[in-house]
């Protein structure tokens, strides 16, 4: 039985109490009992500068070892932003393969900056200055590297990537990205299309440099934020990919996350001991109001809870970990959604959240004269209705003569309806955002038409199958 | 009273996006020698005289903001009492922004 009486509790202040400040004043390291601490983790632990670094090191590299995915000789694409995360762990990397290092690493890396100032809101000159403070910092940090503009993700062809070295070329204004931002109406989304876009293109360009592994930079913090605003955003179904240590939704290329053993107040200190500068450029959301968007909002209160609760971030982090997807395997065909190329996550089965929510929308768009219990009678069969009604003369716009050739495909019109179908639940939200007027991008364009063509062929061929 | 305290010159610099509120980066300021100054003091003189707008991202009650770490020559400032660390002359305050974008 338990023996807590809820009587107990009936003022606010006898619910949990925040983390009492124990007195850390003039501490000594607690590892080594020698040095001054400089530095206080979780609250009561506290660090010479010597042995926090020599932590981090380690950390960084049983991360990585522990995974038992990365290969001594795999060449590895890095996506650097400038910012903190990135910043630690090139500089990591670099210790990490220096002649003195036990078990140096080998790796054989590539540097790739994804410029995305155009959707920020900066200038051409800013952009250049951003490029060029980039070249000095992963040259001091002894990289040499590439830079992609974040237009590049909207196109199906190969990403056209430019050295760093290089002056950077005459920047255009990206305006089909920016045209694109503009059209979504909400932070949430833009903030989303923004992270999907980018890691669009660092799987892309990885493809095209040869390697198989990407490394980005998301340190604990930042995947206990993703945890919780991609559950509110409905991407829970993905969220072992979004914020595992690696990511396999593309099968030739994984991209891993060997910082998210580091929260952030430990890349900042790791930062300042090694004097290494960052490049800070304004986001999306910065200084804007808490609410302008639920990645803001999240960060707010996983942040605040953290001050008060120094476990939050870990135990956010830790419960993440232990989720897993379900076996949807039993279907042989694994769909992926066209954006983020994750499994779709929209197949409807009975008492599924997606179906609840696809009724009450259908219930809230009859109005008041509706005929609801039509309405849910018809529900039922909601998938199928779908399917049938929106599919079929699609086809026949598609196809000139009853062929796939490429006349037919240039009439071809995307319906709304019929590209969410290719969509995972999380991506169809943005698009709701997208201006209707605004065009779709051409990649999902062509994917979404790739799509349909590979579900006809397997329609035709169907009967001979066994 | 007056007669207790010199005036006293320090360093304060804005890091990883705290700066985007204020005019310059790095600021050598000489505080008048009246009382005592306290890291707490200094915060709420930031925001008296530094600050361009936005308060509330900064401050939160009588201390800074989560997500805003602040050091002390480079010494955590939670090793150091926090609010009620006494500045000595020639100390860097460096306040850094972990949030995302600043």
């Amino acid at each position: 039985m338990c023996s807590v009486n809820d009587a107990e509790f009936e003022t606010d202040d006898e619910l949990m109490q925040p983390d009492e400040v124990p007195q850390t004043e003039g501490a000594i390291c607690k590892k080594c009992n020698e040095n001054n601490a400089e530095v206080v983790l979780r609250v009561k632990d506290t660090y010479c500068s010597t042995c926090f670094l020599a932590a981090s090191t380690h950390k960084f590299r049983a991360t990585i070892g522990k995974s038992k995915l990365v290969r001594p000789t795999d060449s590895i694409l890095i996506g650097h932003s400038g910012k903190a995360g990135s910043t630690v762990l090139l500089h990591l990397i670099k210790a990490g393969m220096s002649e003195a290092v036990h078990k140096r690493l080998m790796y054989k890396t590539t540097v790739l900056y994804v410029d995305d100032g155009a959707v920020l809101g900066q200038t051409v000159d800013q952009r250049k200055s951003t490029i060029s403070a980039i070249r000095e910092q992963v040259h001091g940090l002894g990289f040499t590297g590439y830079a992609v503009s974040l237009n590049e993700s909207l196109h199906s062809s190969e990403p056209k990537i430019y050295p760093l070295d290089e002056e950077a070329e005459d920047l255009k204004g990206d305006s089909d990205v920016v045209d694109l931002f503009n059209a979504v109406s909400s932070y949430t989304s833009k903030e989303e299309l923004l992270h999907k876009l980018r890691q669009k293109l660092l799987i892309s360009v990885a493809r095209s440099l040869g390697c198989c592994k990407v490394f980005t930079a998301d340190g604990a913090t930042d995947l206990a934020i993703t945890i919780l605003s991609n559950i509110a955003l409905g991407r829970g179904a993905q969220l072992p990919l979004d914020v595992g240590f690696v990511d396999s939704r593309e099968l030739d290329i994984k991209i891993l996350r060997p910082m998210r053993d580091f929260t952030r107040k430990e890349l900042i200190y790791y930062l300042n001991f090694h004097k290494l500068e960052t490049i800070q450029t304004p986001g999306l959301t910065t200084k804007k109001e808490p609410y302008t968007s639920i990645q803001k909002l999240t960060e707010k209160f996983v942040t605040e809870l953290n001050t008060e609760f120094s476990g939050t971030v870990s135990a956010i982090f830790r419960t993440g970990e232990k989720l897993s997807i379900g076996n949807l395997e039993a279907s042989n065909l694994i769909e992926t959604c066209a954006l983020c190329r994750a499994q779709l996550d929209t197949v409807f089965t009975n008492t599924s959240s997606l179906q609840a929510t696809e009724f009450s929308k259908l219930i809230s768009a009859e109005g008041p004269k509706g005929n609801i219990g039509k309405a849910a009678f018809e529900l039922k069969k909601f998938p199928c209705v779908i399917d049938a009604a929106e599919n079929v003369p699609l086809r026949d716009s598609k196809n000139c003569d009853n062929c796939s050739c490429s006349k037919g495909k240039e009439k071809f019109e995307m319906s709304a309806k019929n590209f969410e179908k290719y969509l995972c639940y999380g991506c169809r939200l943005i698009f709701k955002d997208l201006d209707k007027q605004h065009s779709i991008p051409d990649f999902l364009q062509n994917s979404v038409r790739q799509r349909i063509s590979l579900d006809d062929m397997r329609e035709e061929i169907a009967d001979f199958l066994l | 009273m007056t007669s207790g305290y010199k005036d006293l010159s320090i360093t304060v610099e804005f890091r990883g996006g705290a700066e985007l509120l204020f005019e310059k980066k790095k600021n050598e300021l000489n505080l008048p020698g009246d009382e005592e100054w306290t890291l707490r003091r200094l915060l709420f003189w930031i925001r008296d005289n530094l600050l361009k707008d936005r308060p509330e991202l900064f401050l939160l009650g009588d201390t800074v903001r989560p997500g805003i770490l602040v050091l002390v020559n480079d010494e955590d400032w939670e090793l150091l009492g926090q609010g009620e660390y006494k500045l000595k002359p020639r100390d860097t305050v460096l306040f850094i922004s972990t949030l995302h974008g600043g």
